[in-house]
């Protein structure tokens, strides 16, 4: 369609998305073949267009305007007139563009919000430990049966499934070590082994990352869904403590729930290394029994439940905090459930080395 | 007529951006203050600094004559129990039913028994009419109504000051009366004070006592409905022809 012998450039009868972007391909060969600094385009064909086809006349007018040609529109409807200007992108506000942070700026903001977030968290902390002890004195502010509710939710409904990973984690645990334990003939430490490991490490450490990867992430999730849709500010206009109301219930049934489901997860787990020791090994349920009863000392339930308690306040903590974090749209309800339970199984790793080393 | 909410200089950002840039604002007690402007220009913002929810650079926001900017949380509980809020979402509790979310106020501020609850609950639901719509979830409720539910939840406790952010955004023309004449209602019968935003022409000529209209951060114009009309700042008249 090009024509360049009197400078000007006939349109096709339609210019839409479709074809736009190789129309402006057209136009652009055609601006550079000439060598005139007037150039007409032609609109005499051209019925349809839409606001892509009007975008690429602005282009055209953009790139003219570098290569100092001129460009005269002619044959132009009254009908694309109107296109043109309702679509016209020439005369638009410039933005405010957001200055770009140097290195440096952008290493101290991170730094400072990185400090924030540290602050904010140990405020949150500071709250969270303040109304729970209050909360359980004074009832008022508290949404009525919701503990119970949570218990079930939190305690519970998670019982078939830390039963039977406890239990798998118990029966595998005993299966490997007493492959090796036999070639001593070290059978009966088997019993040791299970019964110590499970209950100073196993049982807490897997409750607690199911517990974060099942509730943590409720909680961050649900907050964080309030907080969004401003439930959370319109429990504060009704002068009600976010922290009490929505909070409490959920960290009473947490603390409740994870010592209980530790000791579940640690009874389960010894009784899948007794099916190994009695069926595969034939340790004898006697031998066993006894064996383990000289073996566990009060220390070793101690550590399981206070490491339960820790663990349940740092996946509930983490998960209020990661929740009412949340800013502006439905994404950051995803982005922050899974920082929440990314960051609570970290803690609670690192906790757990904390407290083996104290308790060793 | 005393003043029952008295804002001076305010000045708020977000993120450093300047968003209300000194407004002052006086509501007279027992009157329907509406507050007008544009999309984007801050009428959400002032209604949630005037309820304690953001807090701003500077100024002063006094309601029932006491200082709430840097009021201590107890205190301000207090205020916050004589002040319902509509939020312009919404903002029911997702979790509970209609009739449960109504009865939030009920249950945590007062000491009524379950049946007087209920029946206050199902008052309130009736004033807004969706008595139907008792055991149903928020979920189930389309734009319009999920507004007149909180409405019945923000005038759950008989508030002496109401806070409407959009009470008729998304709602049908005679939908929209009705909750005129219940703000009325309530002014004249309960003494509320109302704080309405709202953009609905027909309703503001309808309710508005005392209108501000706010545009680039601040007051351009303060007075009734009438004088809004014969006004001939550019903004303002814009806003009323049709
Ligand atoms: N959470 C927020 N973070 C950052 N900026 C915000 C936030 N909320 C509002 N803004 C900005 O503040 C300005 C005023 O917002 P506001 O919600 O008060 O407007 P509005 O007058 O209520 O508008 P509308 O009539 O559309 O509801 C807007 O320009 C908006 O971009
Ligand atoms: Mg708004």
């Amino acid at each position: 369609m090009a024509n360049s012998n009197n400078k000007k450039f006939v349109l096709p009868a339609e210019l839409v998305r479709e074809n736009s972007q190789s129309t402006l391909k057209e136009i652009e060969q055609f601006l550079h073949s000439i060598d005139s600094s007037n150039v007409e385009i032609d609109f005499g064909s051209l019925e349809n267009i839409d606001s892509a086809g009007v975008a690429v006349i602005d282009q055209v007018y953009e790139l003219s305007e570098e290569s100092n040609i001129k460009i005269n529109l002619i044959n132009v409807s009254k009908k694309i007139d109107i296109s043109l200007s309702t679509f016209s992108s020439r005369n638009l506000k410039p933005i405010k563009e957001k200055p770009k942070p140097k290195l440096f700026e952008f290493l101290g903001e991170s730094g400072f919000r990185f400090w924030e977030h540290v602050k904010s968290f140990v405020y949150l902390c500071a709250d969270i430990f303040y109304w729970g002890i209050g909360g359980l004195f004074n009832k008022k502010g508290q949404r009525k049966g919701e503990f119970t509710n949570q218990s079930n939710l939190i305690g519970v409904n998670a019982i078939p499934i830390i039963a039977l990973i406890s239990f798998l984690i118990g029966f595998i645990l005993t299966l490997q070590s007493a492959q090796q334990l036999r070639q001593f003939g070290a059978d009966i430490f088997v019993v040791d082994l299970i019964a110590i490991s499970m209950t100073r490490e196993m049982a807490p450490l897997m409750t607690a990352i199911i517990l974060a990867g099942r509730s943590g992430s409720s909680i961050a999730s649900e907050l964080a869904t309030m907080k969004i849709s401003e439930e959370i500010d319109a429990l504060k206009t009704m002068a009600l403590n976010p922290i009490k109301y929505v909070v409490l219930p959920k960290l009473y049934a947490m603390t409740i729930a994870t010592p209980l489901l530790t000791i579940l997860a640690d009874a389960v787990g010894i009784l899948g290394g007794f099916v190994v020791g009695v069926l595969f090994l034939k340790i004898g349920a006697a031998a066993f029994l006894n064996r383990m009863a000289s073996v566990m000392v009060l220390k070793d339930i101690i550590t399981m439940i206070v490491k339960s308690f820790v663990f349940s306040w740092i996946i509930t903590v983490v998960g209020i905090y990661f929740g009412l974090e949340a800013k502006g749209g439905a994404d950051s309800v995803g982005k922050n459930t899974t920082a929440s339970v990314v960051t609570a199984i970290f803690m609670v790793i690192v906790a757990d080395s904390i407290l083996g080393l104290l308790f060793y | 007529m005393s003043s029952i909410i008295e804002v001076k200089d305010l000045i708020t950002e977000y993120n450093g951006e300047r968003i209300l840039d000194g407004v002052s604002v006086d509501v007279k007690k027992g009157s329907i203050f509406v507050i007008l402007g544009g999309s984007g220009c801050g009428k959400t913002t002032l209604l949630k600094h005037i309820i304690g929810l953001l807090f701003p650079v500077s100024g002063s926001i006094k309601v029932f004559g006491q200082e709430i900017v840097g009021m201590e949380e107890k205190k301000f509980e207090e205020i916050l129990e004589n002040c319902g809020m509509l939020f312009q979402e919404g903002a029911l509790l997702n979790s509970l039913s209609v009739g449960e979310n109504i009865a939030i106020p009920l249950r945590q501020h007062t000491d009524l028994d379950e049946e007087i609850i209920q029946r206050v609950v199902r008052t309130k639901l009736h004033l807004v009419e969706l008595d139907y719509a008792l055991n149903l979830s928020p979920s189930e409720l389309s734009g319009g109504m999920k507004k007149r539910v909180a409405l019945a939840r923000a005038i759950a406790l008989d508030p002496k000051i109401l806070f409407c952010d959009e009470p008729s955004a998304g709602l049908d023309p005679v939908t929209t009366r009705e909750i005129d004449k219940l703000l009325m209602k309530l002014r004249d019968q309960l003494d509320m004070t109302i704080i309405a935003v709202t953009h609905v022409v027909d309703s503001v000529r309808r309710i508005a006592d005392e209108i501000i209209f706010l545009d680039d951060g601040k007051v351009m114009f303060t007075g009734s409905f009438d004088k809004a009309e014969k006004s001939d700042i550019p903004q303002i008249k814009k806003f009323f022809i049709d």
